[in-house]
């Protein structure tokens, strides 16, 4: 089983380091990324605070059920990665094909129940236009987060999702050994996409539900 | 791995764990929504979030056995988010317009 | 690993070529992983964008000799000076020291082989060029007029020009930051050499540690205020329309947090390239090496918290006015220290100028010229007086491209024989050092003259009593051009007719210097061992006795 030989990239000394620094620079990504969901956060709270009632209003005409189907989704695609992760450090390969394949799975279900919501959403016109048909004026505002912040969250996922192919396509075919440094980066990557929807799911989908 | 099954109950218990105490966490805030708090529900939301957000770190992202440097670079970024929303309302908050 | 003093000239038989022997394709090029190539790559291109951005402004100063313009329309005038400020900013002055001399020396002054992700490193440069591809697109099909800080409404909902390239542009380029800090940031701490502490760490290294910190945790800020410009254009998504209850302040707070620490980004690698300038041709140690560790690093953390400066006249709140122009003030302690520090390191040095000594005097001068105008315009009532005017180009002109510029330039000269292994023409070197200098206070002090007499910034035509001073400033202009065009020619002359450099010709103490030069693709010919601090330059002064090589340690151990 020791097919690591493969495993070690230039510039590293040895394979501890290389996964150390994979790690390393994948949190500095995510510190990164942090900051750029924080600007989304932080113009979403400054309206939020100025417009406590529209905000109320355009919540309650949030997917409540999509919403949640999503959230368990994502949560449990985050639990088969960490298996998925685990197993591929033990090396053992068949339970990394398994997980890592699930948790892809998983992801593409979310969208497609994200497709789903998008089109109810718009089939009740909660695209911000001319069409749209609650009042006052900043519920167009929550529905613009809404579609932004959405939006946002399920081009990361895309990415993840393609990354998570990728990788299972490289481990099946034996080009990198699943025990190397990859699946440490693509791991914490996946769990911060569901994190962002943690945050994501209580300010768009829980305003307004009392 | 060689001595099977105990190696394998590793792989998926201490995370399966997270998971559970996860989705427990979702259900209570997704209740809480309902029961009439004003502006509570907002708090608890994101209390819950924060909490949820914690055990995915600490767990799944395994941030408890990281080397500090790791940890320090998550928190940099929970530090400069910090600094994001302060200085940005100390704007907003203190319009009189 | 026998030695611990460090071999400069290697024996003949390990030699085998320099990294610019490891292909001579064009596609060895685009493919290549190493970092010293991918930093030729960048400096190739930030100085075609570099020209492209100089040639705007300088249509725009030719235009402004006249108070009621001479060829271009209004129009034509404010998407020259757009393109210009977005082209300086993005394509050349950010990625300009880090992206080339960082990426090239940075390995090599810890001691490493490579970057951390090296083909990270590469991606970076495809980004760049993906941004600028939109970039020139957007110069092709006829420009963009809002400025480079595409504020709205106009950039969202009135500007009829091409907003969403530029702006997609922007947003693609920032990733190639992000990139570079990322990979800097971690192979600074995972691949040191053994014996290289972060105390002995050249404050180059520093300065590339603290810019990176600067990228990575500003950068996305900036990515996510374009992308909800681009979500309000093109989607229709009312985020900054007051009409919903929008605030387009806040997309100027957004904006800011990247904008004001992307100065930082332009002047810590400045910083840290006249650190390295100053101890080597003063041949001193750099006075007080642990405070300017320090004090870059609280510049690039309180850098962070000032930026509502650019804000007292938009509509924020007296009391954040009050708490960004305190906070403006303490940024600009750290900055007196270095000053201080780098003049405290000249006192009583050998100091000899040659061509870098000189542009790094001039940075020297233009800093403290750009940073005391900065503490007036830091200052709310005189802000208030002197918003948009030329008084406020001409500070952050000095400032990021006075100072960056002619850091940017003592570093290139310094490391030229290094990257190239050819020695340029000292001559015109140093006549193109102080001619950039006079050219530069030249364009700048009339405009410092004229901005605080009132002359609005991006103003097309203007009343004739400006008139004395846009010609003043357009003569500066073209003295400044004439000393960016020079070193074209005789650095690339230097490459076909230059002297043969050997390994180490300013006799530096660097651990880039111990390796021949241009370096081998490993950059060392075996692993170096560091057991001496940064800057070790008083041992043997200025004289050729100790054999014309500068040592790390002389007496060092035998490992």
């Amino acid at each position: 089983m020791s097919d690591t030989a493969g495993a070690l990239q230039h510039p590293w000394p040895d394979l501890r380091m290389q996964r150390a620094g994979v790690g390393l620079g994948m949190w500095m990504f995510l510190a990164s990324e942090v900051l750029f969901f924080g600007g989304l956060m932080v113009s979403y709270a400054v309206y939020r605070s100025f417009n406590e009632d529209a905000f109320r209003i355009a919540g309650a005409h949030a997917q409540i059920v999509y919403g949640s189907i999503n959230t368990v989704i994502l949560l449990t695609s985050s639990f088969t990665m960490t298996v998925a992760l685990r197993a591929a450090t033990a090396n053992v390969r068949q339970a990394t094909l398994l997980f890592l394949g699930i948790t892809a799975a998983l992801g593409i279900a979310f969208l497609v129940c994200k497709g789903l919501e998008y089109r109810e959403d718009l089939k009740e016109h909660l695209f911000p236009g001319p069409q749209f048909p609650l009042s006052p004026p900043a519920t167009a505002m929550f529905w613009g987060f809404y579609w932004a912040m959405t939006g946002i969250h399920a081009v990361h996922l895309t990415a993840g999702i393609a990354v998570v192919l990728v990788v299972w396509t490289l481990f099946k075919r034996r080009v990198i050994p699943v025990q190397g440094s990859t699946m440490e980066g693509v791991a914490i990557y996946w769990h911060f996409v569901d994190s962002v929807w943690i945050v994501l799911f209580p300010l768009l989908y829980l305003a307004g539900r009392s | 791995m060689t001595n099977g099954r105990q190696d394998r109950r590793y792989l998926w218990l201490g995370p399966g764990a997270a998971w559970l105490i996860l989705l427990m966490l979702f259900a209570v805030s997704l209740g809480s929504a309902y029961l009439p708090l004003g502006a509570g529900n907002l708090a608890v939301n994101l209390g819950i979030a924060a909490v949820m957000l914690a055990v995915l770190a600490a767990v799944l992202m395994d941030l408890r056995n990281s080397v500090a440097l790791v940890r320090i670079v998550a928190a940099a970024g929970l530090f400069w988010i910090i600094i994001m929303f302060a200085l940005t309302f100390s704007d907003f908050l203190t319009r009189h317009y | 690993m026998t030695d611990a003093a460090l071999p400069f000239v290697p024996p003949l038989d390990i030699w085998r070529g320099s990294y610019l022997d490891e292909g001579h394709t064009i596609a060895s090029w685009l493919t290549t992983t190493d970092h010293k190539r991918i930093a030729i790559l960048y400096a190739l291109s930030i100085t075609v964008f570099f020209f492209i951005g100089g040639v705007a402004i300088g249509l725009v100063r030719l235009e402004l000799i006249s108070p009621t313009g001479l060829f271009l329309t209004s129009d034509e005038y404010n998407r020259l000076f757009t393109i210009h400020g977005i082209i300086m900013v993005w394509f050349f002055l950010v990625p300009s020291i880090p992206a080339t001399l960082g990426n090239f020396l940075l390995p090599m002054m810890i001691g490493a082989p490579d970057v951390a992700f090296p083909r990270l490193n590469l991606l970076s440069w495809y980004l760049y060029v993906g941004g600028a591809a939109f970039t020139v697109y957007v110069l092709l099909s006829g420009g963009v007029d809002t400025g480079w800080t595409f504020y709205p409404p106009f950039s969202s909902e009135y500007s009829h020009s091409n907003v969403i390239p530029a702006a997609v542009g922007v947003f693609i380029v920032g990733f190639s930051s992000i990139a570079t800090g990322v990979n800097f940031l971690a192979t600074i701490h995972m691949l040191r050499a053994p014996g290289m502490t972060w105390l002995r760490l050249p404050l180059f290294v520093w300065s590339m540690y603290t810019v990176s910190v600067v990228m990575v945790l500003a950068t996305p800020v900036l990515a996510m205020s374009l992308l909800l410009i681009v979500a309000e254009r093109f989607f229709g998504l009312p985020i900054f329309d007051p009409s919903a209850g929008g605030d387009p302040i806040l997309f100027q707070h957004l904006f800011w947090f990247y904008s004001h620490p992307a100065v930082y980004i332009m002047i810590l690698p400045a910083m840290g390239v006249v650190s390295e300038v100053f101890a080597c041709f003063a041949r001193r140690r750099v006075f007080g090496y642990a405070f300017m560790v320090f004090a870059m690093l609280m510049i690039a953390v309180v850098g962070f918290m000032v930026w509502g400066h650019h804000m007292f006249v938009a509509g924020q709140s007296p009391v954040a006015d009050l708490i960004f122009s305190f906070l403006s003030f303490i940024v600009a302690v750290p900055s007196a220290i270095k000053v201080f520090n780098w003049t405290a390191t000249l006192y009583r040095g050998h100091i000899g100028f040659e061509a870098p000594m000189i542009y790094a005097l001039g940075f020297l001068g233009l800093f403290t010229i750009g940073g005391l105008t900065g503490l007036f315009l830091a200052s709310v009532p005189i802000d208030i007086a002197t918003t948009d005017t030329y008084f406020v180009v001409a500070h952050f002109h000095t400032i990021m491209v006075g100072g960056t510029v002619s850091a940017f330039m003592a570093g290139i000269h310094y490391w030229w024989p290094k990257v190239t292994g050819k020695l340029y023409n000292e001559f015109w070197a140093q006549f193109a050092a102080i001619t950039m200098f006079l050219g530069f206070n030249v364009t700048f002090l009339p405009q410092f003259v004229m901005g605080w007499l009132g002359m609005p910034r991006r103003y097309h035509y203007y009343p004739d009593v400006f008139q004395i001073w846009h010609v003043l400033s357009s003569g500066g202009a073209l003295i400044l051009a004439a000393a960016y065009l020079m070193p074209l020619v005789y650095l690339t002359w230097s490459l076909f007719y230059g002297q043969d450099a050997g390994a180490n010709p300013w006799r530096s103490t660097g651990l880039e210097w111990q390796t021949p030069s241009p370096p081998p693709k490993t950059n060392f010919v075996r692993p170096p061992r560091v057991d001496a601090d940064p800057y070790e330059y008083h041992d043997f002064g200025r004289t050729e006795e100790t054999g014309g090589e500068a040592r790390a340690r002389p007496q060092g151990e035998a490992t």
